[in-house]
Formats: C-alpha cells, sequence, structure tokens
C-alpha cells in the first residue's frame, strides 16, 4: 500500500484514480501496546460497496486496526479520511456519526437490559421519551428479515454468544451505517446461517455501503471477498483482488512460508461399549435463569476415550445441561453419574476436579486482572501440589508451571505475570484449554473450544482434545460449529429447545439431516 | 453549540498510578483545603504549619492505632468486594464487650497480661461477630452489606448509650454518662517520653504496626487470600473454580470486623479506661477508616501507611480548632475533598476523558 501513497498528499490523494469511490482510508497507521507494536504503518482502503476481507493468524493485528476505525482505540500515529475528508474518530460515538459500525467479536451490551434497550442506547437520535416499543417492532422486522431468531425483550445476560453477535449485526442495520465492520461473525453460524450473513452483507454491499469483514477463515476470504488484505505481524502483507487470489497464495501470505495443508480427519474408533462409563446422565431436566425448562429430561453417557458431540445452536439448553453437569446449576430432576458415582457424593471442590470445563464464556473461567501464573492454578491452589506450610500458596511453582502452559500451548504472552486481561480472546481459551487438560480430569466438557482461535491453534486444540481421549478418558464437545462436532466426535447428537435427538456414531451421521435438526428440530421433509 | 463528555477506558492504567493517585490526591486536598481555610480568614501558612508539627507529634500517632486498624480490616472486606461500611459499629462492639468485661468479670488481682489477653480476645470476637451478622445475612439471603453493616452502627451506638446513660453508669462519676474507671490491672500502658504521658498506648500500637504485616501475607501469599481476591475480582470464576464465596464473604467480614473491635478495645483501655458515650469512643474512626482503605489503595500496607497520614489530619484539625477558633468540622472538609480527588485520580487513570465542544 505504501507505493500507492508514496507522494501522494492528503489533499489530492482523491483526485488520484486509484482512490476513486474510496470510503474508508486509513493512512500509515501505527499502534503500540506497551512497547509492542500492534500495527506497523499500516494502510488500508476501502471503497463503496465492497466486501474487504482483513485475513491474518491470531494477533496479526486485524482487531486492532478496525478497533481504531471504530473510536475504540487511539491511532499512535497515521490518519484516517471519511469519503476524501480527513476525520478525528476519538469515540464509538464519533464513528457512529460517520457512520462506521461495528459488530463486535465479543459483543459489547448492558447486560441487564433487554436487547430492544441496548439497541435504542446506541441510536443517537433517540428522543427523550422512551421509544424502544417502536424499536422493538423494527427489530422483529430487521430480525425477521435476514432470518435471525431474535426477542426484543430478553435480557443480555439470558442470551447466548451468538444471539448477542445477532444483537450487534442489527444495531448496525439499525444505525444505517456506511461502514459496517465485522469481526468474524459467522465463526458460530450452522451454513445456513452463514448464507444469511453472507446474503446480508451482499445486500448492503449493492447499497453502496462498504463491509470489512475480518476472518482467519481462507474459504471465506475466497468465497465472499472482492478485495483481501493480509496482515501479519502488524504490517500489510499485500492487498488483493479476491478474484487473482487461490487458497495457496494467501496462506503463503499469512504465514510468510508455504504451508501444507494436512486437515487430517481424525480417526473414530468404534468404542468398546463395554468399556466403562465415565458420564451417564438419566432423564436430566434442568430450568434456566427464568424458571423454565431449559433441558428436557435427556439421557446420554460418555465411554472411556470418547469423545461425545453435543451440536446445536446457541440458546437451546446447551448452557443449562453443562452448568448442572459442572455443578453451577441444579438439576430439578434426574441423576447423573461421574465414574460410577453420583453427582451429589462428589464435593464442590472434587466435582471441580473430575470435570475439566471450557464454558462458553471464557472470561468466566480466568480472572482478568491476576497474572497468568495466579489464573493457572485456579483449581489447584489449595492442593498438597502448591501449598506449602499447610496454607502458603508456593508461587514460584506456580510461576513455572504457567511458563510450561504457556510453552506447551503456544500462549501468546510475554511472561508468566502478563495479566490474563491483556491477553487476547484466542490466548484466554488456550489458558483455560491448557490449566483444563493439565488436571488431567477423567472428563473434559468443552463449549465452543476454538471459537476465537486462528487455522493452526483450532489445529492445535483438535489434535490436544484428540489425543486426551487417546489416553483414555471422555470429551463432552458442545459446538455451534457443526464440522468441528462432525470432525472429532466419535458420537454426536444434535441439541434442540432442551431435547436431545441422537445422531449415531459420526459415520453414520447424515449431515443434512442434522442442519435440519440443529435449526428445526425436526426433519424438514 | 453544546459541550460533549464522554470517557474512554485506557488500555492499561497510567503508569505509577499506584503511587500517584494517592500522593497527588493528598497535594489536591491540601491545596483546596487552604484555600478554603484562607477564605475564612486564616493565614495560609498556618495550616501547613499545623501539618508539619502534627507529622511528629504523639497525638497522631493515638488516631492513627483505631485508623490504621479498621482501615487494614476494610482493605480486606473491600477487595472481596465487600463492602462493609460497619466499622463504626464494630468499633463500639469491641468496646463494649472489653468494657463489660473489664467491669464485672476480670478479677482486679488478675494479671494484667492475661486480662490484656483475654480482653483482646473479647473485643476481636464481638467486633467479628457483628461483622458475621452481615456477612451471613449477605452471603444466606443477599441482604445488602452496605445497609445491613450501616444500621447495625446506629444499633451498636443506641446499646452503648443506653448502657452509659442507664445500667453501667457509674457510681463515681456525679451522673455523667459514663462507666466507672477500669480496675488498673486492665488498664493498657501508655507510652510515656521523659515525664511526658502521651495517649498512646503502647500494646495497641504494636498490634496496629503488626497486623498490616500479616494481612499482607494473608491476602498474598496464603490460599484465603487467593480466594478473597478471585472473590473479588471475578465472581464466577469464584464459582468456577469451587471457591466458596460464601466462606469468602464471612472470612472478610470476621476479619474486618475483628480488628475494628480491637481498636475500641484500645480506646476505652488504653485511653479513656472508661466506657463513655459511642459518640465519643467511635468518633468517626469507622467512617474515616474507608478513606484510609481507599487511600492505601485496598493494600493492608499502603492503609498503614494512609493510617497514619489521616492521622496527622486528624491532629492538626484539633491543633487547627484550638489556635485558629475555626471549627473541628473543617478537617473534615480535608478528608472529603481527599476522598474526592481520590477517586477522580483513580479514575482517570483508568479512563481518558474526552471533552468537545460540538458547534
Amino acid at each position: 500500500m505504501s507505493r500507492m501513497s508514496r507522494g501522494i498528499t492528503p489533499q489530492n490523494l482523491f483526485f488520484n484514480q486509484e482512490y476513486e469511490g474510496t470510503l474508508a482510508y486509513m493512512k500509515d497507521i501505527s499502534k503500540s501496546f506497551y512497547g509492542n507494536k500492534a500495527l506497523d504503518n499500516v494502510s488500508f482502503n476501502l471503497r463503496k460497496g465492497e466486501i474487504h476481507v482483513i485475513l491474518g493468524e491470531n494477533g496479526a493485528g486485524k482487531t486492532t486496526l478496525v478497533k481504531i476505525l471504530a473510536g475504540l482505540y487511539s491511532p499512535d500515529s497515521g490518519e484516517i479520511f471519511l469519503e476524501g475528508k480527513k476525520v478525528n474518530i476519538e469515540s464509538t460515538r464519533d464513528a457512529i456519526k460517520y457512520g462506521i459500525a461495528m459488530v463486535n467479536q465479543y459483543p459489547q451490551l448492558v447486560e441487564e437490559l433487554t436487547v430492544a434497550d441496548n439497541i435504542s442506547l446506541s441510536l443517537s437520535n433517540i428522543g427523550l421519551f422512551n421509544q424502544t416499543s417502536k424499536i422493538g417492532e423494527k427489530i422483529i422486522e430487521i430480525s425477521e428479515r435476514y432470518g435471525f431468531r431474535i426477542q426484543p425483550w430478553k435480557e443480555i445476560m439470558n442470551l447466548s454468544f451468538s444471539e448477542r453477535q445477532r444483537v450487534e449485526i442489527i444495531k448496525a442495520i439499525m444505525l444505517d451505517a456506511k461502514v459496517i465492520i465485522m469481526d468474524e461473525p459467522t465463526t458460530l453460524l450452522t451454513t445456513k446461517e452463514r448464507r444469511l450473513i453472507y446474503q446480508f452483507m451482499k445486500k448492503a454491499k449493492a447499497d453502496g455501503r462498504g463491509i470489512i469483514l475480518i476472518t482467519h477463515k481462507l474459504s471465506e476470504a475466497l468465497e465472499i471477498a472482492d478485495r483481501i488484505t493480509v496482515l501479519r505481524k502488524g504490517k500489510v502483507v499485500d492487498t488483493v483482488d479476491a478474484s487473482e487470489a487461490t487458497y495457496e497464495t494467501l496462506m503463503e501470505m499469512m504465514f510468510g512460508r508455504t504451508v501444507t495443508i494436512r486437515e487430517k480427519i481424525l480417526k473414530g474408533r468404534l468404542v468398546n461399549t463395554t468399556s466403562p462409563k465415565v458420564l451417564e446422565i438419566s432423564d436430566l431436566s434442568v430450568k434456566d435463569n427464568y424458571g423454565r425448562l431449559a433441558v428436557n429430561c435427556i439421557s446420554f453417557h460418555i465411554h472411556k476415550g470418547e469423545i461425545y458431540g453435543i451440536a446445536g445452536i446457541a440458546g437451546n439448553g446447551q448452557i443449562e445441561l453443562v452448568e448442572a453437569l459442572y455443578g453451577l446449576r441444579k438439576a430439578v430432576k434426574g441423576d447423573i453419574k461421574i465414574l460410577g458415582r453420583s453427582h451429589g457424593e462428589y464435593s464442590k471442590k472434587e466435582l471441580k476436579r473430575v470435570i475439566g470445563y471450557i464454558p462458553d464464556k471464557i472470561q468466566d473461567a480466568v480472572v482478568l486482572d491476576m497474572p497468568i501464573y495466579e489464573n493457572s492454578i485456579l483449581k489447584l491452589y489449595d492442593t498438597r501440589e502448591y501449598i506449602r506450610n499447610k496454607f502458603i500458596i508456593d508461587y514460584d511453582k506456580a510461576v513455572e508451571y504457567s511458563s510450561q502452559l504457556i510453552k506447551n500451548y503456544y500462549i501468546a504472552a510475554e511472561g508468566p505475570d502478563v495479566h490474563a486481561g491483556y491477553l487476547s480472546g484466542g490466548n484466554l481459551q488456550k489458558l483455560v484449554l491448557a490449566r483444563e487438560i493439565s488436571i488431567d480430569p477423567p472428563l473434559i466438557i468443552a463449549v465452543n473450544p476454538t471459537r476465537a482461535l486462528d487455522h493452526f491453534s483450532t489445529e492445535f486444540v483438535y489434535e490436544t482434545l484428540y489425543k486426551f481421549k487417546e489416553n483414555g478418558k471422555a470429551v463432552l464437545l458442545i459446538s455451534e460449529d457443526k464440522d468441528e462436532v462432525l470432525r472429532l466426535s466419535d458420537r454426536i447428537s444434535v441439541m434442540f429447545e432442551g431435547k436431545l435427538i441422537e445422531m449415531g456414531r459420526r459415520e453414520d451421521v447424515d449431515v443434512d439431516l442434522m442442519e435440519d435438526y440443529m435449526i428445526r428440530g425436526r426433519n424438514s421433509d | 453549540m453544546k459541550i460533549e463528555l464522554s470517557i474512554k477506558r485506557r488500555p492499561k492504567e497510567l503508569p505509577y498510578s499506584n503511587v500517584i493517585v494517592p500522593i497527588g490526591s493528598i497535594i489536591i486536598s491540601l491545596i483546596v483545603s487552604d484555600i478554603l481555610l484562607v477564605l475564612s480568614g486564616v493565614d495560609p501558612m498556618v495550616f501547613f504549619i499545623v501539618l508539619a508539627d502534627s507529622f511528629l507529634s504523639f497525638s497522631s500517632i493515638r488516631y492513627a492505632i483505631p485508623l490504621i486498624l479498621s482501615g487494614v480490616g476494610l482493605a480486606i472486606a473491600y477487595k472481596a468486594n465487600v463492602w462493609n461500611i460497619g466499622a463504626e459499629g464494630q468499633i463500639l462492639a469491641g468496646a463494649l464487650a472489653a468494657s463489660g468485661m473489664a467491669l464485672f468479670y476480670i478479677p482486679p488481682d488478675m494479671n494484667p497480661i492475661s486480662a490484656a489477653v483475654i480482653l483482646y480476645v473479647i473485643g476481636f470476637s464481638a467486633g467479628a461477630g457483628l461483622g458475621l451478622v452481615a456477612g451471613i445475612l449477605k452471603a444466606r439471603f443477599d441482604v445488602n452489606e452496605v445497609l445491613s453493616t450501616l444500621m447495625l452502627n446506629y444499633i451498636l451506638m443506641q446499646i452503648v448509650n443506653y448502657l452509659v446513660y442507664g445500667p453501667w453508669r457509674g457510681v463515681r462519676e456525679y451522673g455523667y454518662p459514663r462507666t466507672d474507671i477500669f480496675p488498673d490491672n486492665v488498664w493498657l500502658p501508655q507510652l510515656i517520653i521523659g515525664d511526658m504521658r502521651t495517649t498512646v498506648n503502647i500494646p495497641t500500637l504494636v498490634i496496629s504496626l503488626i497486623v498490616p504485616f500479616l494481612m499482607y501475607f494473608l491476602l498474598f501469599k496464603t490460599k484465603w487470600g487467593y480466594e478473597i481476591r478471585v472473590v473479588g475480582s471475578n465472581p464466577n470464576a469464584a464459582e468456577y473454580g469451587g471457591i466458596s464465596t460464601g466462606k469468602v464473604i464471612a472470612l472478610t467480614m470476621t476479619i474486618s470486623g475483628g480488628l475494628a473491635g480491637i481498636a475500641g478495645v484500645g480506646e476505652v483501655l488504653g485511653i479513656y479506661r472508661q466506657l463513655i458515650r459511642a459518640e465519643r469512643v467511635s468518633a468517626g474512626f469507622g467512617y474515616t477508616a474507608i478513606i484510609v482503605a481507599w487511600l492505601g489503595k485496598l493494600n493492608p500496607i499502603g492503609a498503614l501507611i494512609a493510617g497514619y497520614f489521616i492521622g496527622v489530619l486528624v491532629s492538626a484539625g484539633y491543633t487547627l480548632q484550638i489556635i485558629s477558633r475555626i471549627s473541628y468540622g473543617a478537617i473534615n472538609v480535608v478528608t472529603g475533598i481527599l476522598l474526592l480527588s481520590l477517586i477522580s485520580l483513580d479514575f482517570i487513570s483508568k479512563y481518558k476523558p474526552i471533552v468537545k465542544v460540538v458547534k
């Protein structure tokens, strides 16, 4: 990009042929976080009516770049032009004023308020009187048009991750933004929902809006993009037309080397049904925060050396199910047995140690304002391993242990005393995974374990979980990503409105039928 | 034309904010307070001279003792996100229990050291017990601890006053609302320099110097401290890790109430040697200790330093009252401005304020 701007002053920039139709132009943006250069002289332009994909590994600076455009960060140096005019974006309010809306990777919503309240909060032209009922109607209208299922009167705290994301998408549409930034929006969607998002992006693009799509999925970039900008380690590698790009060239741009992809299908194993059961659930019912039945009388079991996958769209009772298993929520009825012992026979702490748990909301499993080493012993801090003289914590040992985790799980952190709050979403996910696996429990519950991860980290997590099961352990995999479930699980079921629909062994699963069940809970025919 | 105000969270706190925030707020509050004093007709230097003088006075140490003890306790509770506003009542509980024991149960021929130990333990237990009431209400029934601890303050105040005006009123006190002087085997020895007797009582001073370090150790080296900090920073993560939030609430309320209770023991046994009216025993220390805890950035050793500083302010306030004839209340203005600037600076170190004029 730098070759383009050479010798061109901002004033005459937009007379330049190359920049005709430019909606947003970010010029020579640099941003450091405590000495680490997150962005180094990055230039980026977005045209009217295009879908511009920003592609890069975890930590390449994709999110930092768009957060600057959205007013969440201020750049250390560099300029931003909107339709040829230099602008100063100092806050999200400024960004909204200029018609820039961001659909966040971690949606930033007020937990206690309803969907409609949250959306009306960001509409600055709202009058003195509460117009949420009107907004509610509009939300329903938009959500029907785009096929999102969302209830405007539901409080945010009762929404799943992907439902929150839908709120953000609706918000952007309601703000009538010229520039819509989407940060990994499709990670958690089923193929059909993903199509709807693509359709939405295409419609928005036809209206002359510009869409910035951040992704680490090459296939997505190639499918939907008009142009692709690849970032690596805070620098622009190049901007290319999607029509000229191939999977291989993009891979090389992203990683700086040719990589041979071996998306090897991990072999499913015929589990000996006589092998002991690690988890056994019968007739389990669990209520949600509103006292409604979220899990409706389900039964299943997981053998040793087995990964059991439950696919389903968020909000169908998965969270309530795992919270009941992990002892965070009381079951209304039914029986949970772990290694043949009933749930009630374990103490609160024992239960947390026989089950490794990677929750949907990863922030619930870490303390953001504590260093990594303190986070790494969250479940072991009072065990013999880390306690000296009955009650003193051996922090030296914790530091050493967490250094091991950082190394073995490729967590991008300078050291064990970095606070967890300064880790990216993907690295937090890896930290929790590392901690839970290292406790070596007989059972791991992983909910969307690769959500915020790039290609390589995802493969790494898959391999880690696979190795874990090969060691005779059990894994309960809960995911909104059906490909993930299909790839990893030995047996699969679908969760829909609190019911479990058994799909059988992976080899026998009819993928179309599985998708139908995920979306409608029944066969479409 | 209108003015737009907005804030933005800084990616990281400003550098050295741990030091700059407390010291900066002290400087701001002193300057603003001096301006106010000048406006009420005091010579501008008087305030600073009195303050400098108070830095080396025993009276400052005397006020610092209860402030440090209660402030350290509050820091522990606040660290766990438990908002104990009840140090005032917990000081009274300690004073009340120790007075009752001293008057009616400790035999006058008991060895003073055993008596002191018993009375400290009793005072600690009484303060802790009062704290636990609020703690259990919160842990079990989710009763807001701000309200319960605040209301318990008034209850304790009324009980103490009922006793000193009624059944416990001393027979040798000419009708004043106070108990008889305690037998001298329960008197805590006061520091004597040369032939000057100070109001600093040695055992409580020693306790208030040791406790901050013990509590620092508790908070940052032990498993209980770990639990307190996890519950305080992220209760969801605490649940996730199997840490019992209720247990942590009970523990922090016990420690924080107990330390305030010890402060109460020091006041009645080390200074007054009798139980007097509630307003004079706790004397607002329990509320001022809230500022101590925050000024020390919820660090027990920070609270030790902050407690001494606020002790200096309190002592300066009394001197100021004598030499310049302004009311003692003026010093509350200083502590009030101090808390205000503390909160503001703390906010600025975490968020960036943006002021914009829009046409």
